[in-house]
Order: C-alpha cells, then sequence, then structure tokens
C-alpha cells in the first residue's frame, strides 16, 4: 500500500506513470496495477506522458501554446516587496493534458474511443450510461479542482475560437451540486477574476502571435439572471436545480438528503419568477460545454442532474451538433456501490495529495490515548459521549493555543448524528468551556430533506447569514471557533482551518458518504508552502472504523498520543520565547540597523539602450532547409528544456513577432523585471534585425527564426541582453544611510518544516533551525562561547537582508547567517559556509561594505563581520568567539 | 433578450456605451434591474459584475459609474 520509495514530495514535480500509487503491495505493481485504478488511467498516464516529452506532438498550435504558457513559462508574481514564482501543481497539468491528448491527438468522440484505453479489460460499452464525451478528473479534496475547471474552460474557448473545425465550445454551464458550493467556485469566478486577475490562465497579448487576453470576451452569467447571452462566449454558473427543465423534475434520490435548510432551497422547479429560464437558455444554445462541480452526484442515469445534461444534449443534436464535452470534477467518482466511474482520465489521489502536503495529515489517537475513552450509560447524548467530546477540546485547546502565535484560528468540527443532539453539544460546549462560550456555530439541518426555504421560517437573508457564518469561520474577526452540525458539510464548505474533528455518529453505506468526504473539511491546509500540518480525529469507534477504511485508499492515518499532557502536532513554530522566564529577553536582544540599498536598478534608463553599441560577437547567419525549418523548436540554454516551439502552418507564413516576444519574456524573467516588456520588445526587435548577425536580415522569414533557435543565438541574445542592461540600469549610489532598525525580539512567529533544531539558552528565539548541520553545530558552539552575550540565526522573518550584485551582474538579497552580540557595543554578523559558489566572494565584499557604511554613520554599536567556512571550523575549532574573530580572517583585507 | 444563436455575426456597436461604462441607473432603464433570484451570498447583479471585468481587465471604468459600488474601488 506504500507510496513507491522514489515518490516525491515536491507537488510541482512532474511523476512518472511508473511511481505513481497503487492500492496494493509494491510487489504486486506489476500484475494487479491496473485493477485496482481508475481503468482508463494507467494507460493514459503513459501516453500522455509521451505526449508531453514528444512536447506535445499532435496538439493544435492553440493547445500547445496554451500548454506551454501554464506549464513551462515563468509566472512570476510581484509582492510587496519581492517576486515569487507561481505554479500549477502537476496534478493539474497532468489533468490538462489528457483532456487536450483526447481530444486534439485521439481526437474522442465517444465512449469507444475511451475504451481503448482500457487494459484490465473490465470495462465494457454498457459502463458509459452517457452517448456523448463525457471526462471525469479525479483530485483529492483541496488540491485545486476550481484551477481546473478554469484551465479547461479557457482551452475550449480558444480552441473553439482559433482552431477551425474545434469540436469545442466558447459557452460554459458550469454546475454546483448546492448553494454553498455554488458560492464557492463563485468566489472564483467573480469579475472573472482567476481568469483576468488571480491566476495566470491568460498568455499576455502578443504570446505565440495571439491577442488572447483581448479576444476573451466572455460573459458571467449567475443561476438565471442573464439578461442577455453574449455572442462571443459566456459562463452560465448555477447550482443544478436552476437547469431542471420546465415542470418535469424526475425523482432523484439527491432530493433526499438533508442540506436543504443550509444549503439553499430544493426547487420545485426552474425560477417560477424568472423572464428567463435558464433551463431554456442552455437548451437553445448551438454549442455549450457542462463542467461539474463535486461530479460525484452524476452517478446515475436516472438522477436530474444526468437526465438534464442528457436533455442539452438531445437538444443539441436536433440541431445537428452535440455537447462538446461534459467534465467532471470531483475527489470521489464512486457509484454508490464503491465502482469508480469508468469516464476518470485523471487522479490525484489523496494518498499522494498528503505524501506532497498539498493538504493535512490526518492523525488518529493511539492505542493508549484511545483505551481512555468510552461511552457512558446515559441518555443524554453529551454525557455518553463525553469523553470524545472532551478529548476533542483538549486537541482542538492544543492546535488552538501553537496556530495563535501565527495569527491563526484553529476550529473545532464536531459531527452529530441529529439536528437534537447539535443543539445538545453546542450547549454542552458553551457551558462546560469557557472558550467556547458564545463561540459556537450550529448549523441545523434535518434528515429528511422536506425543509424548503419557504417553509424553514428562515428567509434569504438568514440563510445568507448562516452561509457567510460558516464559510467566513477562518476569519479572526468571527467569534466561532467551534461549528456543529450533522454530517452534511461532506462538500463545499470548504475553510482551512479545521484542525480538529470529532465523528459522534457512526456512517454507513446508505449515508452515502465517503471517508473522504468525512475527513474533506479538514484535509485544506492553512498555510502555504509544503509544510506538514495535521489534522486530528477522534470519534466513537464507528466512527473511527468509518474513517480508518479510508487506508484502503491507500491513507496512512498517522497514530499519535492524544489528550492531557501530549505534544501538539503542528507545524514547527519558531517565535521569541516570552514563555521562558529564565530569559532576559532585553540582554538577549539584538538591534540590527537596516541601511538605504547602495545598489538598485534605474528602469527609465531602459529606453537607452544602445543595441548598436553592444559588442557582442556577430552570429553567422545559416540557410536551412525545408526539413529543418519545419518545426522550430527553443530550447533554455542552461537546462536544455523546450521553451518554445513555432510550427509554420500551411502557408509557410510565419510570425517573427512571438519570438522577438519570447526573447523579451526570457530576459525579463531571468533580470526579474516587472515592467518595460514594450521597450525590450522593440530593442530585441531592433538588436536581431540590424547587428545580431552582423548584417541587416529579414524578420519574417522562417530561416531567420531558424537561425533564432540555435543555441549559440539563443545564448548571444539572452546573456548580451542581460550584461547591457545590468551595466545600463543596476546602480551604486555610493553611500547609504540608516533606514530603520529591527530588534529581533520584535520578529513575529514563524513556521518551518519539521526538523532538527536546538533549544538555546543565549537567544531571544525559542529554537534554531539550521538550513545545514554546520549552522546547527556552529549554533552549539555559540551556546558555548563564554564571550558571547547572545546570537540569533537570521530567519527570514527577521527580514534582515542586504543588496548586492551577483555574478550576472543582477541586484540580488544576501541573508547572511547570524549575529553575534559580544558586548553592548559590538556585533558581529557571520556568514558560515559548506561549499562555495561564485556569489560568496562578492557577497563577504558586500558585507564588508556594509559593515564600513554602518560604522561610519553611526558610533553607538560596531559592525564587524566574520566568515566560518566548515573545514577550517572543523580543523582548528575555536574555544572562544575571540578565537573565531581572531584566526576566520578570509575576505577581511 | 438577445439570442446568440439568432445573431451569430451581430456586429458590435462601437458608438455605444458598454455595461461598465453605464451607471447603475443607466444599465438598469435599458435593461432592467436585477431579477433578485440569485442565491449566491451578496447576491449578484449583472451591471455590476460587468463594472468589476472591466476593472479587472485593466479598463478605465468611469468614476461615476464606479460612485454605485464603492467596495469596486479597490478592484
Amino acid at each position: 500500500m506504500a507510496l513507491h520509495p522514489n515518490f516525491p514530495e515536491n507537488p510541482h514535480e512532474i511523476l512518472d506513470p511508473s511511481i505513481r500509487w497503487f492500492p496494493a503491495d509494491e510487489a504486486l505493481r506489476n500484475t494487479s496495477f491496473e485493477k485496482l485504478l481508475p481503468p482508463l488511467v494507467p494507460e493514459l498516464r503513459k501516453q500522455v506522458k509521451k505526449f508531453r516529452d514528444s512536447n506535445y506532438e499532435g496538439a493544435t498550435p492553440t493547445s500547445r501554446s496554451l500548454l506551454n504558457w501554464w506549464f513551462k513559462t515563468p509566472h512570476l508574481v510581484q509582492k510587496a516587496d519581492s517576486t515569487s514564482e507561481f505554479k500549477y501543481f502537476f496534478s493539474q497539468r497532468e489533468a490538462l493534458e489528457t483532456i487536450i491528448y483526447l481530444i486534439d491527438v485521439v481526437k474522442v468522440k465517444d465512449k469507444f474511443d475511451l475504451i481503448r484505453f482500457d487494459h484490465s479489460g473490465a470495462v465494457s460499452a454498457n459502463m458509459f450510461d452517457e452517448t456523448w464525451k463525457r471526462f471525469v478528473v479525479k483530485m483529492a479534496t483541496g488540491a485545486g479542482k476550481t484551477k481546473v475547471m478554469s484551465l479547461a474552460l479557457a482551452w475550449s474557448f480558444y480552441h473553439k475560437l482559433y482552431e477551425k473545425s474545434s469540436p469545442m465550445a466558447r459557452n460554459f454551464l458550469v454546475i454546483a451540486p448546492n448553494i454553498i458550493v455554488l458560492d464557492r467556485i463563485y468566489k472564483d469566478f467573480q469579475g472573472l477574476r482567476i481568469f483576468l486577475k488571480d491566476d495566470p490562465v491568460l498568455p499576455y497579448d502578443g504570446f505565440d502571435g495571439r491577442n488572447w487576453k483581448s479576444d476573451f470576451q466572455i460573459d458571467l452569467h449567475i443561476q438565471d439572471d442573464v439578461h442577455i447571452t453574449s455572442p462571443t462566449g459566456n459562463i452560465f454558473l448555477t447550482n443544478i436545480h436552476r437547469v431542471y427543465s420546465g415542470n418535469d423534475i424526475p425523482a432523484s434520490a439527491d432530493d433526499d438528503n438533508s442540506m436543504d435548510y443550509f444549503l439553499g432551497p430544493k426547487p420545485t422547479g426552474a425560477s417560477t419568477d424568472s423572464q428567463v429560464d435558464l433551463s431554456r437558455i442552455v437548451r437553445d444554445i448551438d454549442e455549450i460545454m457542462v463542467i461539474n462541480d463535486e461530479a460525484h452526484h452524476v452517478h446515475d442515469p436516472k438522477n436530474a442532474w444526468f437526465k438534464s445534461i442528457q436533455d442539452i444534449h438531445n437538444r443539441l443534436q436536433q440541431k445537428g451538433t452535440a455537447l462538446s464535452l461534459q467534465l467532471d470534477v470531483t475527489a470521489t467518482p464512486k457509484h454508490s456501490n464503491g465502482a469508480i466511474f469508468v469516464q476518470t482520465v485523471s487522479d490525484y489521489p489523496l494518498v499522494e495529495a498528503i505524501k506532497q502536503n498539498v493538504v493535512k495529515h490526518p492523525l488518529v489517537p493511539d492505542g493508549p490515548s484511545r483505551a481512555k475513552l468510552s461511552e457512558k450509560k446515559s441518555s443524554k447524548f453529551t454525557e455518553k459521549y463525553s469523553d470524545y467530546i472532551n478529548l476533542g477540546v483538549i486537541e482542538w485547546r492544543k492546535a488552538y493555543e501553537e496556530h495563535k502565535k501565527l495569527d491563526k484560528k484553529a476550529i473545532l468540527f464536531i459531527m452529530t448524528d441529529d439536528t437534537k443532539n447539535c443543539d445538545d453539544v453546542a450547549e454542552y460546549l458553551e457551558n462546560t468551556y469557557p472558550d467556547l462560550k458564545d463561540a459556537v456555530l450550529v448549523i441545523h439541518t434535518k434528515n429528511n430533506g422536506e425543509i424548503s426555504e419557504s417553509t424553514s421560517g428562515k428567509n434569504k437573508e438568514e440563510l445568507d447569514k448562516l452561509r457567510h457564518e460558516a464559510n467566513t469561520i477562518d476569519s479572526n474577526e468571527s467569534r466561532y471557533k467551534a461549528i456543529i452540525s450533522v454530517m452534511v458539510l461532506r462538500e463545499g464548505w470548504d475553510v482551512r482551518n479545521v484542525t480538529t474533528i470529532v465523528g459522534l455518529r457512526a456512517f454507513t453505506a446508505q449515508n452515502n458518504i465517503l471517508p473522504e468526504q468525512a475527513l474533506g473539511r479538514g484535509l485544506r491546509k492553512m498555510y502555504q508552502g509544503n509544510i506538514q500540518e495535521f489534522v486530528s480525529i477522534v470519534g466513537t469507534p464507528a466512527f473511527m472504523d468509518f474513517v480508518e477504511s479510508i487506508q484502503q485508499e491507500g491513507v496512512e492515518l498517522e497514530r499519535g498520543s492524544m489528550g492531557s499532557g501530549s505534544t501538539p502536532r503542528t507545524p514547527l513554530v519558531v517565535e521569541v520565547d516570552t514563555e521562558n522566564l529564565k530569559k532576559d529577553l532585553d540582554a538577549l536582544d539584538i538591534e540590527i540597523p537596516v541601511m538605504t540599498p547602495r545598489v538598485y536598478r534605474e528602469y527609465k534608463n531602459l529606453g537607452s539602450l544602445d543595441v548598436s553599441k553592444f559588442g557582442h560577437k556577430p552570429v553567422e547567419y545559416r540557410t536551412f532547409s525545408d526539413n529543418e525549418l519545419r518545426e522550430i523548436v527553443f530550447k533554455d540554454i542552461t537546462t536544455g528544456v523546450i521553451t518554445h516551439t513555432t510550427i509554420l502552418d500551411a502557408t509557410g507564413m510565419i510570425d517573427f513577432n512571438s519570438v522577438a516576444g519570447y526573447f523579451a519574456q526570457v530576459i525579463m524573467k531571468d533580470l526579474r523585471l516587472v515592467s518595460g516588456y514594450a521597450v525590450l520588445y522593440g530593442k530585441v526587435k531592433e538588436f536581431i534585425s540590424n547587428h545580431l548577425f552582423g548584417k541587416e536580415i529579414e524578420l519574417d522569414s522562417a530561416n531567420t527564426v531558424r537561425n533564432l533557435s540555435e543555441v549559440e543565438t539563443t545564448r548571444t541574445i539572452i546573456e548580451t541582453f542581460k550584461k547591457r542592461i545590468n551595466d545600463l540600469t543596476v546602480q551604486d549610489k555610493g553611500d547609504a544611510e540608516v533606514r530603520d532598525y529591527i530588534k529581533l525580539r520584535n520578529t513575529r512567529p514563524f513556521i518551518a518544516k519539521e526538523q532538527g533544531f536546538i533549544v538555546p539558552k543565549k537567544s531571544v528565539f525559542n529554537k534554531v533551525i539550521g538550513d545545514s548541520h554546520l549552522e546547527l553545530e556552529f549554533s552549539t558552539y555559540l551556546e558555548n562561547c563564554e564571550d558571547v552575550i547572545s546570537y540569533a540565526k537570521n530567519y527570514l522573518a527577521v527580514h534582515f537582508k542586504i543588496d548586492y550584485v551577483n555574478a550576472d551582474g543582477d541586484i540580488s538579497n544576501y541573508y547572511p547567517d547570524f549575529f553575534v552580540k559580544v558586548s553592548d557595543k559590538e556585533v558581529y554578523i557571520v556568514e558560515t559556509k559548506g561549499l562555495e559558489d561564485l556569489d560568496v566572494p562578492l557577497k563577504m565584499q558586500r558585507l564588508k561594505q556594509w559593515c564600513e557604511d554602518i560604522n561610519r554613520v553611526q558610533k553607538k554599536i560596531r559592525f564587524d563581520f566574520v566568515f566560518v567556512d566548515e573545514a577550517s571550523f572543523k580543523k582548528y575549532v575555536p574555544k572562544t568567539f575571540k578565537q573565531l574573530s581572531d584566526n576566520f580572517r578570509e575576505y577581511k583585507s | 433578450m438577445d439570442d446568440i444563436n439568432k445573431e451569430p455575426n451581430r456586429p458590435i456597436e462601437r458608438t455605444e456605451k458598454q455595461p461598465w461604462q453605464m451607471t447603475k441607473a443607466e444599465y438598469e432603464a435599458k435593461y432592467g434591474a436585477p431579477r433578485g433570484t440569485s442565491t449566491v451570498t451578496g447576491s449578484f447583479s449583472k451591471h455590476k459584475s460587468a463594472v468589476e471585468i472591466a476593472l479587472n481587465r485593466g479598463l478605465q471604468v468611469p468614476a461615476e459609474v464606479l460612485k454605485d459600488y464603492p467596495d469596486l474601488m479597490d478592484v
């Protein structure tokens, strides 16, 4: 059941099909693998890998451009004081690659085209209920399904717009199973923000010769508030109830759940007060793609959701077309008998998501902790289950205290078996635990599903408020710390701060709920990055049996000690050690001056780049054969990875602008320039046209573009521009002044991955964690130096950095390793190093300069620096800090 | 209601104000008020949505239009 030993933790890393998880022993990998996965997935993974490795051979130019943009082009995100890079997860990439492979390369028309990917022999045509194209994407809860929906939607839109004979559509019916899921998708789609603002879904105008952003003319309609439809494209975002046609909603098992009260009304038909009926509009349109979120609901050809889609498809067929695609996304594409949807084409299981820290790790009580729990003999619900409730509160409290340090609020989620017991638990919590007084939110639901908006006594405002309170419970502005519900919050309610789940009911097959759905509400992570987080799960034996059945899906439930006295399983929190009364924080604190930057980039100078004076060695302009001109591939000059491809169309026309744009983008990315594209683009064009080859050449020629794809030419363009731009724009002010001071004891708490650390006596921080073993060794050494008053690791959270010019001539930030205070008037900044790289001398030169600058502008504290190389430190082992500073003199002169 | 099937090649009326260039009153005079049937949190308004989309596209939305939606000022 274990993951492959080579399975990577990095969720962005490309996963080879051979190391993917499968629900059997490693020994069975060669015999049972395909039978234990969605039947089409193993073969599709192999074929999609080939598709990816061939640089998307067989894809339409539109698809290839988009795939290159999404997954191969760096996306820089500018923040207040830094630039970071956004990347889609590999699971998201694989889902899109699979969809595109099936449409562009395989040209899937129906189920028979899909069945050929089944190598298990267990799939038959009868297993497909639909007669139209339907792909199911299976992704673990919290792994980013909405992003997949947005990418698939944009791809379909452009495919239809740019590709002749495209089978895709520019109208989209995006369906949620209920109002709370609709609300969640709406939050991302509102103002088309996921496309235009939040994510790099749309390439910039000019990328590969298309005006992507300008051409993305699409209108957003919510439910049946449609008014007019756009001739260029429409997104109809709705809950399924508004799609049912007219008066004949077929009976459905889904009508008999208990969500109505909280999640919104169960409609009796299409909106009666609408002049425009969404169900009619989507049936009148000539082209449409259906995207179903939480699509496990579409599990039965008899249910209303399925029949509505069937009806839309039938109407399209009457007009000679068809539904372009039904794309289903869900974490649990399973029929009520447990059989997986055969249409599943892509799979990112929960076990892989946990391993890659994309979601929280479920933690259950170990044997001794469980042995302390028992059901009491009482007819009162809270008395009967008091052990379980108390353990849940204890675990939640521990998490609450830890996360509070990071300004986050941990949430306790309790599931009961009916609404009466919900109230009982709420009352018990409020009256028993002072910290939960007025902090318990009860989501009232009934099991019979008969309560509707009109009869519940709840008007729209009240329901809105209830949903709002549940959806915003993570916020520190919300007074709620605990939420109690009958087990109906199985989807859509996707808050991040649930750290503790208490289950006080059993689940059976009749509940039609899967363990992943029960745990799903606690799986979303609180923090960004590859930090390990946990959700503690406690409950009755019946509930725990239900939860443990998730191990059949490969999920390894971690077991730990729970209750009073046990250590909380929360991320490693590094903070100022205010709880340690033995520490004199005033004495241990170190004040670090923040200087104004010496080096800076003068952006306005970019326009004065004189490409005629670059002084490069002209590149030979070669003549290529027709065969060599057919496909032109650009590769990264350092990694060799294909980054851009130009394919000649039937007319032999080539778009030089996209190539010039590509070079401008690469240069900007390497130099981390966030503006000036238009200026740089013109300069690149001028340089290539008149100077690169030592003569004037024709730009719109396939031969020119082919020459530009040669590694030597590419390198000359990129490196020459980078050097000249740095020469021109990187300036040294020649002086610096004190802008501010950092006091270490004002550092905000921060989290780190579980790793080795030491507990220091001479530091304001509670822990010293190190990037290397040398740093921990050095910390121990400082602890033992009698002449050291205090020291501290320079964590990113301290925000101390020094600007410097790196080996590429670019501006970068240098973060020294340690601060060491030897007296109130003398502080050292220490750099420890195992292996030296090209930048080390430049950093040390800059640190030396920084010390000179600060000692010139103030006399209160003298700053000095020491460079400690690992080999010398281990060889000579100084006994005092003075010995170290006297003898480690590298870079001092 | 305009139907995209009936007018697939309808040219864009360039002289006409786009919805995001109209004030709320102008928009509702032409297209009608929100139906009020939306059940998403905070309700949904086609006009407000058009303005928000325009802002996210980086278009210059007239100040008098934004006056109707102060919460969009930060967008």
